[in-house]
């Protein structure tokens, strides 16, 4: 078991944006995070990644709470933005070698690991830049490099196709699948739904801060009664069901 | 809401985001420093009063810089933001009358401010015995002439499409310029005076003239309030933070030797810090220049008193301003995320300290022509000060 949450409900202020959501993330498992603007799916992933604090409910990474070892619960976890945070004043080598540093990785060894990654991205000549020199997309790419250099037990993923061009979004999706066949366990927040039933083994519905449906697309299929359904079938009746598409 | 409506909104929030940052620029330790500088720089300025000799060439040398840089800068402040070019643009027309109130309110501005350094100037020409009486007043107007003259150009510039044109008038009123000055100078305020006059007429023609018809330039009236806009956050961006900081980063690689200092504890607080410090033109900038104002300001003091209070006062100005650095690390995502304890106060207290040891000493060897003695005592004073303040001020502040 890697990821656990148990009736977690949290949120900015006094009312809670996220009640009562509880799921499970399996070691070598890739589930989707689904739900309209504003469902509560990033809040979800704040509190996974110790933004946020909840109100209530568990939450344990390989048996491990945040509260208990903050610093190897964090450890465990790589996390993509969907906007991405760079260091302005830092250059990508830099931006290598102060992840390692941080997660206790070897610098030699970090950039061992990122090698392949900066060829795979075409940035491999790029490493002196600083990041207003780089495209959105280059910057995700930058971001998602940094997650995997660390190689995590949990990749949280928030949205990683915008800004992509379609050979990067290739190339993340087969990096995902690797990760996943060495064992470790990603969470996934997206739109692109094509993509999300492509690869997903399992699938999260969040609508208003609730789970509104969990398990893989058959299970899916089975809850909203849609046999053959595709996943963006589904979303739709959830949207229909919003009084969104009237 | 009509267009004056908008701007008047814009006005108040201006001003008022202003007064909300001057608040932090002029805060007690700058108010403190200004008037121990306005005072000595007062002093020094009675002592060269007294020592000039009449009929001297060099304080109108010195007197025509001083004009030339107050005449020729600043500009008019009209509040455009980029996003006007696209809806104010249908009403061209009634923006007409905002700017004309925005000339009008610049005139007055920079006419005071030019009136005021004229007056501060003044007793240079009195001293040389250029003018008296009546050729003060002469003096001080035709002053305030040139300036009409650049703050309608300002204007005007803003009216014009060609680069050419603009050009060519910018290098003929500077042409004009320092003939009449130079003519003010040096043989008659009258004259000058005389013939500003006439050019502000022929100029103030011109300009209606011309300015009625022509539609405005929008690019080149948002870039000149951006760069305005920025002139003035670069100034206050050396007090506090604010988003309006946009220097861009320079790589600097020829300092990269500096980050392997081994007082630079491996770790991603030091190691970020560090680099951002000398890259980011708004922290490197601000000690730089620190730096070398108290170390000229030591080297051309000869009592000891004052040398010991101002290398103090400015160890202090330099650690104080650094402290936002702090700052940085509380509000970076990175380091809430990262693995390890976020530990914010060591890493800027480390920095800080590497910084003041540095200008102790640079500061106590500009004291070196006065003899060894003077080195020594003001090291130790520095080191006093600076153990005092990284660790009994600081801790004590960023705990907060």
């Amino acid at each position: 078991m890697s990821l656990k949450i148990e009736n977690l409900t949290g949120g900015y202020s006094q009312t809670p944006v996220i009640k009562d959501i509880s799921f499970d993330i399996n070691n070598g498992e890739l589930v989707g995070l689904i739900g309209l603007n504003g469902a509560g799916k990033s809040t979800t992933i704040k509190h996974i990644i110790g933004l946020m604090d909840p109100f209530s409910g568990q939450m344990t990474l390989d048996g491990q709470a945040l509260k208990e070892n903050p610093s190897l619960y964090r450890k465990k976890i790589g996390f993509i933005p969907e906007t991405p945070l760079l260091y302005d004043e830092l250059t990508l080598k830099e931006h290598i070698e102060i992840t390692a540093m941080a997660y206790d990785v070897d610098v030699s060894i970090a950039m061992e690991r990122a090698t392949p990654l900066l060829k795979k991205f075409r940035l491999q000549d790029r490493l002196e830049w600083f990041p207003s020199d780089f495209s959105k997309g280059m910057k995700q790419k930058v971001m998602i490099l940094c997650a995997f250099i660390t190689e995590p037990s949990l990749y949280i993923i928030d949205e990683p196709f915008l800004g992509l061009d379609p050979i990067a979004i290739r190339d993340l999706i087969q990096m995902m699948e690797q990760k996943k066949k060495e064992g470790a366990s990603l969470l996934m927040s997206t739109h692109v739904l094509t993509n999300a039933e492509k690869i997903c083994d399992k699938f999260i519905i969040i609508n208003r801060g609730e789970i509104y449906a969990k398990g893989t697309l058959k299970d899916l299929r089975e809850t909203f009664s849609m046999p053959n359904a595709s996943l963006d079938d589904i979303y739709t009746r959830l949207a229909d069901k919003e009084g969104f598409l009237k | 809401m009509t267009i004056s409506d908008l701007f008047k909104t814009r006005q108040t929030n201006y001003y008022k985001t202003l007064s909300k940052y001057l608040k932090y620029v002029l805060n007690d330790h700058f108010v403190i420093l200004i008037l121990f500088l306005g005072g000595a720089t007062a002093l020094a300025y009675q002592n060269y009063l007294e020592s000039i000799h009449i009929s001297a060439v060099v304080p109108r040398i010195i007197l025509f810089l001083i004009i030339s840089i107050t005449l020729f800068s600043g500009s008019i402040r009209t509040l455009i933001e980029p996003a006007d070019a696209v809806f104010l643009l249908p009403k061209e027309k009634k923006f007409d009358k905002i700017m004309k109130k925005n000339m009008i309110y610049s005139l007055l501005f920079h006419s005071l401010i030019t009136l005021l350094v004229g007056i501060i100037t003044a007793p240079i020409l009195i001293a040389i015995g250029h003018i008296k009486g009546f050729g003060i007043a002469f003096w001080l107007l035709s002053l305030v002439f040139w300036k009409n003259i650049y703050v309608l150009n300002s204007y005007y510039s803003l009216k014009q499409h060609k680069r050419s044109t603009n050009k060519n008038i910018v290098i003929l009123i500077v042409a004009l310029f320092t003939i009449t000055l130079a003519l003010s100078l040096f043989m008659s305020a009258l004259i000058g005076f005389l013939i500003s006059a006439v050019l502000l007429v022929l100029f103030l023609l011109y300009v209606l003239k011309h300015a009625q018809t022509e539609s405005w330039n929008w690019e080149k009236l948002i870039e000149t309030e951006q760069r305005r806009i920025q002139k003035i956050y670069s100034v206050i961006n050396l007090f506090v933070e604010t988003p309006y900081s946009k220097h861009k980063v320079k790589r600097l690689k020829n300092l990269d030797f500096l980050y392997n200092i081994k007082v630079l504890k491996k770790e991603p607080e030091i190691y970020f810090l560090s680099r951002m410090f000398v890259r980011n033109y708004n922290f490197s900038g601000l000690y730089l220049r620190l730096l070398i104002i108290g170390n000229i300001a030591i080297y051309f003091s000869g009592s000891w008193i004052v040398n010991s209070i101002v290398s103090v006062l400015f160890l202090y100005l330099i650690g104080f301003q650094l402290i936002p650095l702090k700052q940085i690390i509380r509000d970076s995502i990175h380091f809430r995320l990262y693995p390890a304890p976020n530990n914010k106060i060591k890493p800027t207290q480390h920095l800080i300290l590497l910084l003041l040891i540095v200008s102790s000493l640079l500061f106590a060897l500009s004291a070196v022509s006065a003899g060894a003695v003077p080195v020594i005592r003001l090291l130790f004073f520095n080191s006093t000060f600076t153990a005092f303040f990284i660790y009994i001020y600081l801790p004590a502040r960023l705990k907060k």
